[in-house]
């Protein structure tokens, strides 16, 4: 998976590219454990930590260019949901394309989060 | 003209008494004629009437047929409401949600299964993290103790320099090897174990990678297609209801038709009226006829005597009747002035007489 982070003054937008798999759990791991992850994974970590740092923001994971998805990533997704949630944030799901979209749909993950077309 | 009148007619001639016999014989057919004809529509009533009934029987029947029909399609239509469940009736929308719940809460199972799955990967990470560190902390006795056996080497060679002086210093050195010893022991146990725990943990976090990486999609699309079927059921069901609905309109519509049928034929009543008033006045004519006859005869006794008819006259009459039954009959009632008796071969009578 690729990852880029942008902060914007309503709050961090994250993109996530290619496939979000198993492989890329380090990316979104708590703090002990970040310390073993690659150097990508640490910006991403950190970008998990600045949306903490942020609290009471509407946080942005762009999935314009998501292609897949498994069952871990969908895992991961509701962890770091609920880890934003904590800090009084929102993590918004943006433009879900291909078959992410209905899969996610399919999953009811529009309960937990808020997904904009 | 009464009986009476006639009595004052004076005598007649042999050309008018001629004509008067043949009037007598015209008259005489037709009240046979009359009497003919009275039985026939009497017949012909009684047939309407049999019929009208037997049809109106039918017909009631046909309606209690239909009556019960409806019935049994509004009970389908109440079936195709509900299904049973647990021995009570269910509602089939109902019956629909509590499957798309289920479906739901098998989603959020599958959901949670991968979240829950994947914070256990996450704390088996921090357990690694701990057994590296606890490895290296190993690794750091190992040196103390190889350190400390160097220590208890030098103090021994040191106390063998120093001859009886140095007996002491040589006891500790011995014990210092001993707790080398004892340390490096320790050391290698604490070392298997920790091997022990890194593989338990590997294998616990491949475990948990199968769990949080089993490829779930096709069961969370098996809602969607779960859900088209609930769709198309939803939908069939409702065109069933509708046809149902239909087909119970029909039915009424069919039932109150029959209905209308039988009050309709009540004209079989009226008819009857008009036929016996017919022949009411038939019987008179049939009366006056016959009261004529006896007044001109005792009037004129010189006449022929009762019952004779013309055979041309019964002739032209009865070759108008199409029907072999009918015919008879009037054959009967003309010539012999009887009524004819049950029926036994067809036309039989009739050929007979012709």
């Amino acid at each position: 998976m690729r990852f880029s982070q942008e902060d914007t003054p309503e709050g961090a937008v994250m993109t996530l590219d290619g496939s979000f798999t198993f492989n890329d759990f380090r990316q979104l791991a708590s703090s002990p454990a970040r310390q073993l992850a690659s150097s990508p994974a640490r910006q991403l970590a950190s970008s998990l930590d600045a949306m903490r740092a942020r609290p009471a923001c509407p946080h942005i994971l762009d999935l314009s260019g998501l292609e897949f998805l498994d069952s871990a990533a969908r895992g991961m997704l509701l962890i770091a949901e609920e880890e934003v949630t904590v800090s009084g944030s929102s993590l918004t799901l943006r433009r879900p394309t291909g078959a992410i979209a209905p899969l996610l749909e399919l999953a009811a993950m529009d309960k937990v989060f808020r997904i904009e077309p | 003209m009464t009986p009476a009148a006639c009595a004052a007619i004076p005598p007649v001639s042999d050309a008018a008494t001629h004509m008067l016999q043949q009037w007598l014989e015209l008259s005489e057919v037709e009240r046979r004629t009359f009497v003919a004809l009275s039985r026939e529509l009497t017949r012909s009533s009684d047939l309407v009437e049999t019929s009208t009934l037997d049809l109106s029987e039918r017909f009631q029947n046909l309606a209690v047929i239909a009556q019960g029909q409806v019935g049994r399609v509004d009970m389908i239509i109440g079936l195709a409401k509900s299904i049973e469940v647990d021995g009570e009736a269910m509602p089939l929308d109902d019956a629909m949600h509590r499957v798309e719940q289920v479906l739901s809460k098998v989603i959020d199972a599958i959901l949670s299964v991968s979240k829950h799955a994947m914070r256990m990967v996450y704390a088996l990470e921090e357990v690694a993290r701990d057994v590296e560190g606890s490895e290296q902390c190993v690794v750091q006795i190992e040196a103390i103790n190889a350190k400390t056996r160097y220590l208890a080497l030098n103090a021994a060679i040191e106390a063998s320099h120093a001859g009886g002086a140095g007996g002491a210093f040589g006891v500790i050195a011995r014990e210092m090897k001993e707790l080398s010893a004892e340390t490096a022991q320790a050391s290698r146990q604490v070392g298997i174990r920790i091997s022990a725990v890194r593989a338990s943990v590997r294998e616990g976090h491949g475990v948990l990678r199968e769990i949080a990486t089993l490829d779930l999609s096709e069961h969370i699309t098996a809602k969607e297609q779960i859900d088209s079927l609930i769709v198309g059921i939803m939908a069939q069901n409702n065109a069933f209801k509708a046809a149902l609905a239909d087909t119970a309109q029909s039915s009424g519509d069919l039932t109150h038709t029959i209905g209308q049928l039988i009050t309709g034929m009540q004209f079989q009543d009226r008819t009857k009226q008009h036929i016996s008033q017919v022949i009411d006045v038939l019987a008179v004519l049939q009366e006056n006829a016959l009261a004529l006859q006896h007044a001109t005869r005792e009037a004129l006794p010189g006449l022929a005597r009762d019952g004779l008819v013309n055979g041309d006259w019964v002739e032209r009459i009865v070759e108008k009747q199409t029907l072999g039954s009918v015919k008879r009959r009037m054959l009967t009632q003309l010539l012999a002035d009887a009524e004819a008796g049950p029926e036994t071969a067809p036309d039989a009578v009739e050929i007979e007489l012709f």
